[in-house]
């Protein structure tokens, strides 16, 4: 398939992106681009394919690479090279996701890209960044190893606990989706200077973003949040409770639902909780009201209690899974799930467009593509002729996958 | 401030964003934009400030609110609601989180926005989106609201007891950043056509879309994915291991560069039993399984410092688990300038996370610190063509406020610079009324 048959549609059609790097972290930004109408070139090493492909049934991957184009390069030749400078000329945004420095090393400098193209968004992204303490830069990262770098484990975890991981990949949708949005305010500012820019996103960095007052309590104060488990380090009623059967999360942090839960759970005096924000942990009748929140709960199914809470307008909801979630009548009603064929491995269903767009939506034109599958369509349409495309091939510039590159994991040993 | 007071910079200069909602799931994605040169109006209720305003020390708030002009405004007025229409006229981007369909309620539909400025992108940020059953739209969500229903609750944590909330705010962020990137896509859209977008940013639809393969592993396979700590259910040589001196690391061991530099660490680089290309060591195998209790009992015997740079000198993932104390002697966060100090108007010299992520040529900045309740009201107002006169009237009436205390009012640390004061007002403020 080439570039100019992506089909018209969504906010972000006639955007040209190339994306190159493993899992998550950068190709879900290019993936987002590619469901709101991007044309979007997934760039895959002809040294390995991208590693999410690599599971028995690479599951990650086929829902996070429709809708987009598959080409290999070794981006380690200067004939690889070559290539990618004429790609790069042709499109607007680049995402790659190696380690700090790589694309550098191989004489692939943001000066260099801007030399063939100077409005290029180029958006780097990686565990640590592109500069900073060498010994660092150079340091593979993946989720976990962000987590824990980005002081994202040391929040999570029980009270008194070890420090956690925030599933499913906490670490890498975060720099994900400050790829998306950088690239794409980056992308406005081109527009408007004229001048291209380069963008550099440590995974690390994205993480410490999002701490709300956890930093700065600490900067303040010199004292550290602890871990909190499900609760909330300083306020009660900010848990998640069992129920008679099942469990259910509940938030009170305001005025209202407070007075609303202490109607529903028969408060004699009322006048105790009037103006409450919060329940302070160590307050008396915080803790009192908390107790009878709980006792309440324990006589109640967790649909019970959602339905009674929900109707007071206490938030609350019960433990949503894929399997609660499928026949769920407000995900049929804004049609959560969506379903697709897949040539490889039949009805697939997984989550559809997020979020809702109104007047250029999102569309689902295409599956997963297999390793290099347009290839040879990108590259006559970059000017290679036929005969240059198959020399590029048997130079191994460029190159296919027995099976479209699915195949399951490699078995670790030989003793498996 | 006037909204041409904004100093120029950065790759948003000269966007127009207009933002309300209660902390994190709308107002960050208004923050980064501000924090990338776009004139942000953050707009709060004329009878009560944004909550994050009003907890006992705002440290959140005054965070995530630098860079922005604040006006106050009663929406369920009719004066109110002309005052809010002008402003939009000059606005590219509305983001809103008020429950779904309020703004509807309201009589700020899409379509009568976009009567007033066809080209607007409207961003409407909620727990359950605009559309769908009505029982859902009305219901309040939070940060766990949208962590419960949104399937990540249910996929975190251990086995046991029960499953758990992740700090912080994870279901905000992700939010904030979903209405950030739709956003400037709508954006885009809306410049190429001339026409707005209406962005519907649901925070439970938004935790289901961020969980890689697990929905589709359940629909293809039935296998609800199941809770399993720092561990990965498939593979080993993955999670967190206690060093020597008591403390953590994390070790990542994917693919084969880093299984190769593992072996080589625990001395099983010769071993035949290894093969060549090896991407994972897999659970339950007998091989697999040696290198497991070998790298435990290589992070025992050796301290944590030691193992972290050991490991990544030879391409194994591995970091310390860092807490916010730890990263201030960090070398690359040192280095990089994770951290920045500012100067607020109320708090004074206050330090947290500088701009993210670092931009070579639009470079982003903060000019200034969060500003108090209404702050900006009459300077934008006048901007719009408001004489004095009628300003006053708006107070007047009620359509226009500045509460007492910059809204700080439920802060009892906002008066106080050090850090020992508010040490002891937090251990008083446990016995006193709120």
């Amino acid at each position: 398939m080439k570039i100019s048959e992506v089909p018209s549609f969504g906010n972000l059609s006639g955007i040209k992106v190339v994306c190159t790097g493993n899992n998550v972290a950068a190709p879900f930004a290019g993936y987002l681009m590619a469901e709101n109408g991007a044309a979007v070139i997934c760039l895959e090493s002809t040294k390995a394919p991208d590693s999410a492909r690599m599971g028995g049934v690479p599951l990650g991957f086929m829902t996070e690479r429709r809708n987009e184009l598959a080409l290999s390069l070794n981006l380690d030749s200067k004939e690889g090279q070559k290539v990618f400078l004429d790609l790069m000329k042709n499109v607007d945004i680049l995402i790659e996701g190696y380690k700090g420095g790589t694309f550098s090393k191989w004489g692939l400098c943001d000066e260099a890209l801007w030399e063939v193209n100077p409005k290029l968004v180029i958006v780097h992204v990686s565990g640590y960044g592109q500069y900073g303490e060498p010994e660092f830069v150079s340091r593979a990262s993946y989720d976990l190893i962000g987590q824990a770098f980005g002081g994202y484990s040391a929040c999570n975890g029980e009270r008194g606990g070890e420090p956690s991981r925030a599933q499913p990949a906490a670490g890498d949708y975060f720099p994900a989706l400050f790829a998306c949005w950088s690239g794409l305010a980056a992308y406005i500012g081109t527009q408007t200077t004229g001048k291209g820019e380069s963008v550099d996103i440590a995974q690390y960095e994205a993480l410490w973003k999002v701490q709300w007052d956890y930093p700065s309590f600490y900067f303040t104060t010199g004292k550290e949040k602890p871990r909190s488990g499900a609760g909330e380090s300083q306020y009660l009623g900010v848990d998640i409770y069992k129920c008679k059967t099942g469990n259910i999360a509940i938030t009170l942090c305001a005025t209202g639902p407070i007075m609303r839960l202490c109607k529903l759970l028969g408060v004699e005096d009322l006048s105790e909780y009037e103006g409450m924000f919060v329940l302070m942990r160590g307050e008396e009748r915080a803790e009192k009201l908390d107790k009878m929140l709980a006792d309440y709960l324990l006589t109640l199914d967790a649909e019970e209690a959602d339905r009674i809470f929900n109707e007071n307008q206490i938030p609350c909801s019960m433990i949503m899974s894929p399997k609660t979630m499928e026949h769920h009548p407000h995900a049929l009603a804004r049609n959560l799930f969506v379903e697709w064929e897949d040539p490889r491995y039949g009805t697939m269903k997984a989550v559809g467009a997020v979020p809702k767009m109104k007047n250029r939506p999102q569309q689902y034109w295409r599956d997963a593509p297999g390793y290099n599958a347009d290839g040879r369509d990108i590259l006559s349409e970059l000017g290679y002729s036929e005969a240059e495309i198959d020399k590029l091939f048997a130079d191994g510039v460029t190159k296919d996958l027995p099976n479209q590159g699915f195949r399951a994991a490699q078995l670790p040993c030989k003793s498996n | 401030m006037r909204m041409t007071d904004v100093p120029s910079f950065g790759n948003l200069e000269g966007l127009t964003v207009v933002c309300m909602g209660n902390t994190i799931a709308a107002p960050f994605a208004a923050e980064l934009m501000a924090e990338h040169g776009a004139c942000v109006i953050y707009v709060e209720n004329t009878d009560r400030p944004d909550i994050g305003r009003v907890s006992l020390c705002p440290y959140g708030f005054i965070t995530e609110h630098r860079n922005e002009l604040f006006m106050a405004i009663n929406l369920k007025n009719i004066e109110g609601e002309q005052v809010f229409i002008e402003i939009l006229k000059k606005t590219d981007i509305l983001i809103e989180g008020l429950k779904g369909g309020t703004f509807t309620e309201l009589g700020l539909s899409d379509k009568r926005l976009w009567a007033e400025n066809e080209k607007l992108v409207i961003v409407h940020v909620s727990g359950f989106g605009e559309s769908g059953l009505a029982e859902y739209l009305r219901r309040p969500s939070y940060d766990p609201i949208g962590q419960a229903a949104g399937g990540f609750m249910s996929i975190n944590g251990f086995p046991e007891p029960s499953p758990p909330l992740r700090a912080p705010f994870v279901c905000d962020y992700y939010t904030a950043l979903f209405a950030c990137w739709s956003a400037l896509a709508a954006q885009m859209g809306a410049q190429r056509t001339g026409v707005g977008e209406s962005v519907d940013v649901s925070q439970m639809e938004v935790m289901w879309k961020l969980q890689y393969g697990y929905p589709l592993e359940y629909f293809y396979s039935g296998v609800v994915h199941p809770r399993q700590g720092n561990e990965e259910r498939d593979y080993i040589c993955f999670g967190t291991y206690l060093c020597g001196n008591g403390r953590y690391v994390f070790i990542c061991c994917i693919a084969n560069g880093p299984a190769r530099g593992l072996l080589k660490v625990l001395g099983k680089d010769n071993d035949p039993t290894y093969p060549e290309n090896i991407q994972l060591f897999r659970r339950g195998d007998v091989a697999a399984e040696k290198v497991e209790t070998a790298l435990k009992q290589y992070c025992l015997d050796n301290e944590a410092e030691k193992v972290e740079k050991e490991l990544n000198a030879n391409g194994v993932p591995c970091s310390f688990i860092h807490d916010i104390e730890t990263i201030q002697t960090d070398p690359q966060a040192l280095e990089r300038g994770l951290f920045t100090e500012w100067s607020d108007d109320r708090f004074g010299k206050l330090k947290g996370v500088n701009i993210v992520p670092k931009m070579s040529n639009r470079p982003g900045m903060f000019w200034g610190g969060a500003r108090d309740h209404g702050a900006d009201n009459r300077d934008i107002l006048s901007e719009l063509g408001y004489t004095d006169k009628k300003i006053e009237e708006l107070y007047k009436k009620g359509v226009l406020a500045e509460l007492r205390d910059g809204g700080y009012f439920a802060s009892k640390a906002m008066h106080i610079k050090n850090r020992d004061q508010i040490n002891i007002i937090m251990e008083e403020e446990k016995n006193e009324d709120f």
